[in-house]
């Protein structure tokens, strides 16, 4: 309980908007004649709420002190509901950003994204729900799609389980939010059309349950059990299928990591259990990816360089290498250069798609009875895998729509 | 069947959990005449400590201790805590109105919460046990042994309880004192002692509930809220005066969750607790157990 | 200030509406506005529920809730097959409305925790349906998305600077709302019923009444804010509703100080402001940092937010639980030099004339016939004035045969508590125009009788009051039969004047109501004013007259002994039921007490007088009655009942001391 108080002068974050001019492209040039860019992440950290994670602040923190000068790096808290991002959205924009990192839930991005459209800035979403996409009725070209598409994912965890596996009867278990919702209706689609394939029962849970053996024991019969679920009830849930002989493979998504990293699964729980991340980066053989992981060992007081922190960092970086290589921080130029760059981060290499998803791998996961992890198979996702959409080549014309004044 | 068992374990376990959780505020509440809202993050603080004795360093990093020396350090700190809150969040508010005690017990509340959040991270952990994945088959349905042991643990610390407020001098003073406090005083019952005492105990049993809990997921800030939640159903339940009562109210609460939520509106289990709460109160609001009327509360 | 209230909250409208027109720098600072403005119509909703009423909820979030869905569910089924912001908006208080009877009906019988543990399990019930009720929710996930946009005559609120006009709005609704109640008898017989429930019942507070109306109201204040919120942002999740929200409206509500209205709104302010001046460097200096190195973690001001909050919560309550508006009133009183601020009663601001001056040229107060509840006093008899001569001759010599007609009578009433019978079988009646004594040692039942007769306690028998049964268990129909009761300990209400005290047991109760208030205001205004002057009038007769403005907590013992007395004066009672009002009076108040309650017998005033003074009781009484450890010993004349050989052995021989 080491209090250390200091007081220090950070660069200036806060400019009243309009008051300078910070204006699109005319910024002060940082090192090697690249304009300073102007980034702010939209989340919430430790100590701002109980729901609150780490890891995207760290992140992006980390990526913002290696830069230096070339960005000016700040965080405004955006709570997880809806509303509360919209005044942090607004909040962010009345400080005239040139790129924004955002919002953790993607009920946060869905419900606020026309006026993210109408900025014109571009936005990079740390949740990859498929209506946000380019063209879909929640997205614009100015969004872009950091994580591979959810329900992307949760189609291949649904193909893997029919696949891979051979399950011909499959458990189902839906946490009764978006993650759960949009998880399991992508998966039943997949098992509806299959041959063969029956699904032997549904159930749903709460995000904060402590006792699943409902559900676990209408999981009987199964082959294998997939599940869109939250850290807390998978931990319960692994032991539960475990301790009333179920013992199948259990797919899970992104929150089985943090569930057994947690230590609440081991044993023939973990064996069963998959789990799928964008990235793992500390089994990488990178030396890269390994320097990174130390970094951000050294400065994240303990909490895992999970997918999640990579992503933040790599978009913080990606979003100066951006600006570096369009000379200018003008929205339409970045937006532009960003759809058709590439550029090798530490969670993936990203390349936009056309319909601005910028990452298309993610790993599926698995571990032994100690809970090490090891990356199974790799998920690999066609460009524009969403079928239908119809490529666009041009990037319209959007300009930042400066805020309407009083009136 | 085998389903029907399983089910009636799971409620018990939660019922277990969510009497520990009322009898530890019911402690309180006799001393001094105050619900406790923070008895819901004391649990959760319970499940931390252990967390921290336990694993890497241990506690200042004198080293991690095993398992149950783990728990019952954990214990003593907790009771630690109780008689600090006690001091600092209600002696200063003493013979003010119970209002304004309860309010600061919300204070209470969201700095706990918040402290743990700053201190522990947000991301979940683990707590170990020593029972961790036995089982033991009961009609053909497996029962977790953690369950098993939280049902025991819960009945010999409530008979322990029962007992010590029979059968001690702590016992008749604390219901002296619950009867009327400045009388009590007046004849040398150390009320100041007493609701430390109170508290202590109070925020131990909520370690004890914590302790048991946690080994059945993972640890995160939100794990004692909905128990409390639930223990005040139960206490509710209960009539919010004998032990025994809040006992029947818990596994009660427990059964209508899990058994009677396990086959009928699954869906909508979550609330069946509070339904049968709200029903009580304005039904029955001496409680189930109590014979004739008692003073509201 | 307080006088003022309608120019304070045109000053605070205007005030917010220019900063609005010229200080706001951008969206996301309208939005934090809008955010306090939302924050403050639900809190101030709960400042009628907690505040002035005194109930403790958690319910002011599930509300919201209801509120929001409600109506996004009405308007996108087109209920009534129109879609408008109006029709959901009435919908949804519609609903919120019966929810909250229902409710506070349901929880009539609990208050303190059962009441706030009642209010978390409904608000944990209703956010379970919410979650999994997707087919009233429409919900994809956990958003419901696609809510109708609000819009009024065409013109949509679909950007944050309009939708401030939504909000402001709202606000002033609501808080010319809680001028109104407070300006009206509603507030004083909240605040009556909450802090003494059982003497408001018995001058005849609805407490019930008041209570369900007030949750009600507050809860669709809440509910009206969950609709406006969800129509502007048109979208909503559950979690907007969550416990946060609840915990957070509580903490708004304490910050600023749950005695004002103004307290709401500047808690609110407060918890929406200042974690984004922490957020944005030390007291909003950009480029200010202020770090704290925890647990190996670097962490900004804004970090802290919930210990922030949870320790100014408790910091709050131990040292100045009167909260923000609170100490600015005290520094306030402090800079002008006022010890005590001013506590003049909404009436005499009005009126601008104090009581004192008011008795002088003082003219009679309106006939008052209609909406009288029957049996009550005033049909018959003149009110009571400072003035008024003797209507009634002499002490009248008493009735042994029993010829004056019974007004109350008794009926084998039983009390038990426990395993005690502390009353047993008492019959006893009470005759027209007498004073009856009744006397008996400590702990024979006298009081319990009292408390039996009116309703406070449950008891079995029946008690009839000029001929009309009444219902154990309900003091207010005692009390509307003309019976009124003091008690031995003086009961006052430490927040009211000893005019609103007074006030209290009017026996016209007409326009009294919540609805009165905020509708047909002048015609209640003027009933006020008659009541006022009766009130007046009545601390006049027991010389109370120049503190009638005081708070009663400032009043000495002897009193507020006379307060209780002024107050069943003002009742105009036809049977006064009195405990022990000689108690802690020396003997010239005790003398003072003689004469007015022989003036009240003059009046027609039957009486049941417990009491311990002998000579007092002698002097005033015609007959006495002898209870003894539940059981009536022995009933009769004055001069003669004590001769009986056994209220001698019960009464004077075995607990002298207390003569």
């Amino acid at each position: 309980m080491r209090l250390k108080r200091s007081v220090c002068a950070l660069l200036a974050v806060g400019v009243a908007a309009g008051a300078t001019a910070v204006g699109a492209g005319t910024a002060g040039a940082g090192g090697g004649g690249a304009p300073t860019v102007k980034i702010i992440l939209l989340a919430e950290t430790t100590g701002e709420s109980p729901a609150a994670v780490p890891y995207y602040a760290n992140g992006a923190q980390l990526a913002a002190d290696e830069l230096g000068s070339r960005v000016e790096y700040s965080r405004i808290a955006a709570p997880l509901t809806p509303a509360a991002a919209e005044t942090a959205l607004n909040q962010a924009l009345d400080e005239d950003p040139d790129a924004i990192i955002g919002f953790p839930a993607s009920s946060q991005t869905i419900a606020i994204s026309q006026r993210i459209v109408d900025s014109g800035i571009p936005f990079f979403s740390l949740s990859s729900g498929e209506q946000l996409v380019k063209n879909g009725p929640n997205g614009g070209d100015n969004i872009f799609l950091i994580r591979p598409v959810d329900t992307n994912v949760a189609t291949k965890e649904a193909e893997y389980v029919v696949d891979d596996l051979d399950a011909k009867r499959i458990g189902m278990l839906c946490v009764d939010n978006a993650t759960g919702v949009n998880g399991c209706n992508a998966a039943r689609e997949v098992f509806d059309a299959a041959r063969g394939v029956e699904i032997v029962a549904e159930r749903t849970n709460s995000t904060t349950a402590t006792d699943l053996t409902e559900q676990a024991r209408a999981m009987d019969g199964a082959d294998a059990i997939i599940d869109f679920n939250f850290p807390n009830p998978i931990g319960v849930f692994a032991q539960q299928l475990i301790d009333n002989g179920i013992d199948v493979p259990h797919v899970d998504g992104a929150s089985a990591g943090i569930a057994v990293a947690s230590g609440a699964v081991t044993g023939d729980a973990a064996v069963n259990l998959r789990g799928v991340d964008d990235c793992v980066p500390t089994v990488s053989k990178s030396r890269k990816v390994r320097n990174w992981v130390s970094d951000y060992e050294g400065v994240s007081g303990g909490e895992p360089p999970i997918y999640s922190a990579a992503q933040a960092y790599d978009m913080v970086k990606l979003i100066a290498a951006a600006a570096r290589q369009a000379e200018s921080v003008a929205p339409r130029r970045l937006i532009r250069t960003i759809a058709g760059m590439t550029y090798n981060g530490i969670c993936a290499r990203y390349q936009s798609d056309d319909l601005n998803v910028l990452q298309h791998t993610a790993d599926l996961t698995r571990w032994n009875a100690e809970g090490e992890i090891r990356v199974a198979k790799r998920f690999r996702f066609a460009p524009n895998e969403l079928a239908g959409v119809v490529p666009e080549t041009t990037i319209p014309p959007t300009t930042v729509a400066p805020a309407p004044p009083p009136s | 069947m085998s389903t029907f068992v399983a089910l009636t374990a799971s409620g018990l376990a939660a019922g277990a959990i969510a009497a520990l959780a009322a009898v530890g505020f019911l402690l309180t509440y006799k001393a001094t005449g105050v619900v406790n809202f923070a008895q819901g993050d004391l649990i959760t603080l319970g499940a931390y400590i252990a967390i921290w004795v336990t694993q890497k360093e241990g506690m200042f990093g004198l080293g991690a201790l095993d398992l149950v020396p783990g728990y019952i350090v954990t214990v003593l700190i907790m009771f630690a805590i109780g008689m600090v809150l006690e001091r600092l969040a209600y002696a200063p508010l003493r013979g003010r109105s119970i209002h304004v005690i309860v309010i600061t017990t919300l204070g209470a509340a969201l700095v706990l919460r918040a402290f743990i959040g700053l201190w522990q991270g947000t991301t979940p952990k683990f707590l170990d046990s020593p029972l961790r994945g036995e089982v033991v088959g009961i009609a053909g349905a497996n029962i977790s042994q953690q369950r098993v042991l939280i049902v025991v643990v819960t009945i010999v610390v409530v008979s322990a309880t029962i007992a010590l407020f029979a059968f001690t001098q702590f016992g008749r003073q604390l219901r002296a004192t619950a009867n009327d406090r400045d009388t009590a005083k007046l004849c040398g019952v150390p009320v100041n002692w007493l609701s430390m005492l109170a508290f202590g105990l109070s925020a131990a049993l909520a370690g004890v509930a914590g302790i048991l809990l946690a080994p059945l997921g993972s640890v995160d800030l939100t794990l004692g809220f909905n128990f409390m939640l639930l223990g005040f159903a139960a206490a509710v339940l209960g009539g919010f005066g004998s032990i025994g009562g809040v006992v029947v109210g818990g596994v009660a609460i427990g059964l209508v969750e899990h058994l009677f939520g396990g086959y009928v509106g699954r869906d909508f289990k979550a609330m069946y607790p509070f339904i049968l709460m709200l029903l009580i109160i304005a039904l029955r609001p001496q409680g189930l157990f109590t014979r004739g009327s008692v003073q509201r509360l | 200030m307080r006088g003022q209230p309608y120019l304070w909250l045109g000053l605070f409208l205007l005030g917010v509406a220019l900063y609005r027109q010229y200080g706001v720098t951008g969206l996301g600072d309208q939005d934090l506005i809008n955010t306090w403005l939302y924050y403050s119509v639900i809190v101030v909703g709960f400042y009628l529920v907690f505040g002035v009423s005194g109930q403790f909820a958690f319910s002011q979030a599930a509300f919201a809730a209801i509120g929001g869905y409600t109506s996004a569910w009405a308007t996108r089924i087109a209920l009534f097959g129109v879609d408008s912001f109006w029709m959901g908006l009435v919908v949804g208080i519609v609903v919120t409305a019966v929810i909250a009877v229902v409710f506070s009906l349901l929880m009539r019988r609990a208050s303190h925790f059962y009441f706030a543990i009642g209010t978390l399990g409904l608000s944990e019930i209703v956010l379970v349906l919410l979650r999994r009720w997707t087919e009233f929710t429409n919900a994809s996930g956990d958003t419901t998305a696609g809510i109708r946009r609000a819009s009024i005559f065409g013109f949509p609120f679909d950007d944050s600077y309009r939708q401030f006009w939504l909000w402001l709005s709202a606000l002033a609704v609501v808080l010319l709302l809680t001028i109104w109640l407070a300006r009206s008898p509603v507030q004083r017989e909240a605040m009556a019923g909450r802090d003494q429930e059982v003497v408001a019942a018995t001058v005849g507070v609805p407490t019930l009444r008041v209570r369900v109306a007030m949750f009600v109201l507050g809860s669709v204040i809440a509910g009206v804010a969950g609709t406006i919120f969800v129509h502007t942002k048109t979208f909503a999740t559950p979690e907007s509703f969550g416990i946060d929200l609840g915990l957070g409206i509580f903490v708004m509500l304490i910050l600023g100080g749950l005695e004002s209205r103004w307290g709401p709104i500047v808690g609110a302010a407060f918890y929406v402001f200042v974690p984004q001046w922490l957020q944005g460097g030390v007291l909003g200096i950009p480029g200010v940092e202020f770090t704290v190195d925890a647990f190996g973690q670097e962490h900004r001001l804004g970090d802290f937010r919930d210990i922030f909050f949870g320790s100014l919560l408790v910091i709050t309550m131990i040292a100045f639980p009167e909260g923000l508006v609170g100490i600015g009133r005290r520094v306030k009183s402090l800079l002008l030099g006022r010890v005590h601020p001013a506590q003049r009663t909404w009436l005499s601001d009005l009126f601008g004339i104090t009581p004192r001056k008011k008795e002088r040229d003082r003219q009679p107060p309106p006939p008052r016939d209609d909406g009288r509840p029957p049996g009550s006093v005033g049909a018959e008899h003149p009110p009571v004035t400072g003035s008024s001569a003797p209507t009634v001759e002499g002490n009248r010599a008493p009735d042994p045969d029993g010829a004056a007609p019974a007004v109350l009578v008794a009926d084998d009433i039983r009390v038990q508590f426990g395993g005690v019978r502390a009353v047993d079988g008492v019959s006893l009646s009470v005759l027209e125009d007498e004073i009856l004594g009744l006397v008996g040692p400590n702990g024979s039942g006298k009081t319990t009788f009292l408390n039996a007769l009116t309703g406070v306690v449950p008891a079995s028998g029946s008690v009839e009051v000029h001929g009309a049964g009444v219902p154990f268990g309900k003091p207010w129909r005692v009390r509307r039969l003309g019976v009124v009761r003091t008690f031995q300990a003086p009961q006052t209400y430490i927040h009211l004047t000893c005019l609103e005290d007074v006030l209290l047991s009017a026996p016209d109760r007409t326009l009294s109501g919540m609805t009165a208030a905020c509708s047909v205001r002048p015609a209640m205004i003027s009933r006020e004013r008659a009541r006022w002057d009766d009130a007046a009038a009545a601390l006049e007769q027991v010389g109370l007259g120049d503190v009638a403005e005081d708070p009663t907590a400032r009043l000495s013992y002897g009193q507020r002994r006379l307060l209780e007395l002024a107050r069943a004066i003002n009742a105009q009672p036809r049977i006064l039921l009195l405990d022990e009002p000689s108690a802690g009076l020396d003997a010239s108040e005790t003398e003072q007490l003689a004469e007015h309650l022989r003036n009240l017998q003059r009046e027609g005033v039957s009486m049941l007088l417990v009491d311990h003074k002998l000579d007092f009781i002698t002097s005033l009484c015609d007959r006495i009655a002898v209870l003894e450890l539940g059981q009536l010993v022995a009933v009769g004349a004055a001069d003669t009942v004590f001769e009986d050989q056994r209220v001698v052995d019960a009464y004077l021989g075995v607990d002298e001391e207390d003569l």
